[in-house]
């Protein structure tokens, strides 16, 4: 489903109550996204981070792809640059597998859904997106290269490689630190 | 020659694999248009099979985040920084950037103008042309050119092992001491 017409011709004049009823409608997917993308305690200044930019930038929306697609990238773009802003601010690798802890103990404390949020951040930026968007977004191979600018083969080649990463970080979860090491790839 | 051949074929079936794990990936998302070469190997090769199946398996690894909804409203928040926002955007968009623009290209276009009318005429009256350089510009350079023809002037000295450098030999002498004599007498200097 995509925005109503004239809620976008008043965004586009920067209309207020547009962009109300555009959050209303887009604004758990973006949140969603934003919480995949930058983690859970970023993810709600990088959901306002992006509306505030719609408010600002939805005259530049050329109308060529649908609105969803379009704020799909904004988004991305929005988190991608957050996250990499980050990566330089603390001087971390951009794939960091170290942080998830790997110790049994500690993944008997973590609750499944803390652990799969981990692997997430634990893969680089551009195979997280993929990842994001296919299993959590549902997107389709043609709609990831739309809003990626990518070609569907690039889209299917990241995705293996996400889910190859993600093998293998399930595995290296389920022993003990001598595989730590192998991960680090 | 049999190791040969045996490692090639194990080539080959390790790019096969690879290529086929690959296409498992899209075989799972329901987006591969030709699925009976795939089909084909994965009956046939164990390591595939159980790697496509550990594949399949990251569906259900993300499952915890699919319930995962967030529920905090941002909307009041959003509001809130967009009209902070608005003044600051209001005053970017009220500043008549397109004016100075068009004023900035008006100016240029002057100073081009003015360059090209100026060449054209020095083209026509080169001496015109440089009458209109002040003399201190003129004198300026006379003085780079003795400083850059110094350092010529010691090179030469150094090559040649004829007469210091002074005033400039007749023809003659030139000819004994020009530089097509150097080579014979470089090596005995060298030594």
């Amino acid at each position: 489903m995509d925005l109503d017409p004239s809620v976008l011709a008043r965004l586009r004049l920067g209309d207020l109550a547009a962009l109300e009823l555009c959050y209303r409608e887009f604004g758990p997917r973006v949140q969603r996204l934003c919480r995949r993308l930058v983690g859970r305690d970023q993810a709600d200044d990088a959901a306002q981070e992006v509306f505030v930019k719609l408010h600002e930038r939805a005259a530049q929306f050329s109308g060529k792809s649908r609105f969803s697609t379009w704020l799909y990238q904004v988004t991305l773009n929005h988190c991608l640059k957050r996250v990499e802003r980050e990566r330089r601010r603390d001087t971390l690798p951009l794939s960091d597998s170290t942080t998830c802890g790997w110790a049994e103990d500690d993944l008997r404390a973590v609750e499944d859904r803390d652990q799969v949020e981990c692997w997430l951040r634990a893969l680089a930026p551009d195979q997280r997106a993929v990842l994001v968007l296919r299993e959590l977004e549902g997107l389709d191979y043609k709609e990831i290269a739309d809003v990626l600018g990518l070609p569907v083969g690039t889209v299917m080649s990241r995705l293996f490689r996400a889910r190859q990463k993600l093998i293998e970080l399930e595995r290296g979860s389920k022993s003990p630190a001598p595989r730590l090491g192998a991960l680090r790839t | 020659m049999k190791h040969e051949t045996e490692r090639s074929t194990a080539a080959a079936k390790a790019a096969e694999c690879a290529s086929m794990r690959l296409q498992a990936s899209a075989w799972i998302d329901g987006e591969l248009a030709q699925q009976t070469q795939l089909e084909a190997h994965l009956a046939g090769c164990d390591a595939c099979r159980a790697h496509a199946g550990e594949l399949r398996a990251t569906k259900s690894l993300l499952a915890p985040l699919r319930a995962d909804e967030p529920t905090a409203d941002l909307w009041p928040r959003i509001r809130a920084r967009t009209q902070t926002a608005a003044p600051a955007a209001a005053a970017r968009a009220a500043f008549p950037w397109s004016r100075m623009a068009a004023a900035l290209v008006g100016c240029a276009g002057t100073a081009l103008l003015l360059e090209a009318s100026s060449r054209w005429s020095e083209a026509r009256h080169p001496a015109a042309g440089l009458a209109r350089w002040p003399a201190a510009l003129h004198a300026q350079h006379a003085v780079a050119d003795e400083l850059h023809s110094a350092p010529e002037q010691r090179l030469l000295a150094a090559i040649e092992p004829g007469p210091k450098p002074g005033p400039k030999p007749g023809p003659k002498n030139g000819a004994k001491n020009g530089p097509e004599n150097g080579p014979k007498n470089g090596p005995k200097n060298e030594g």
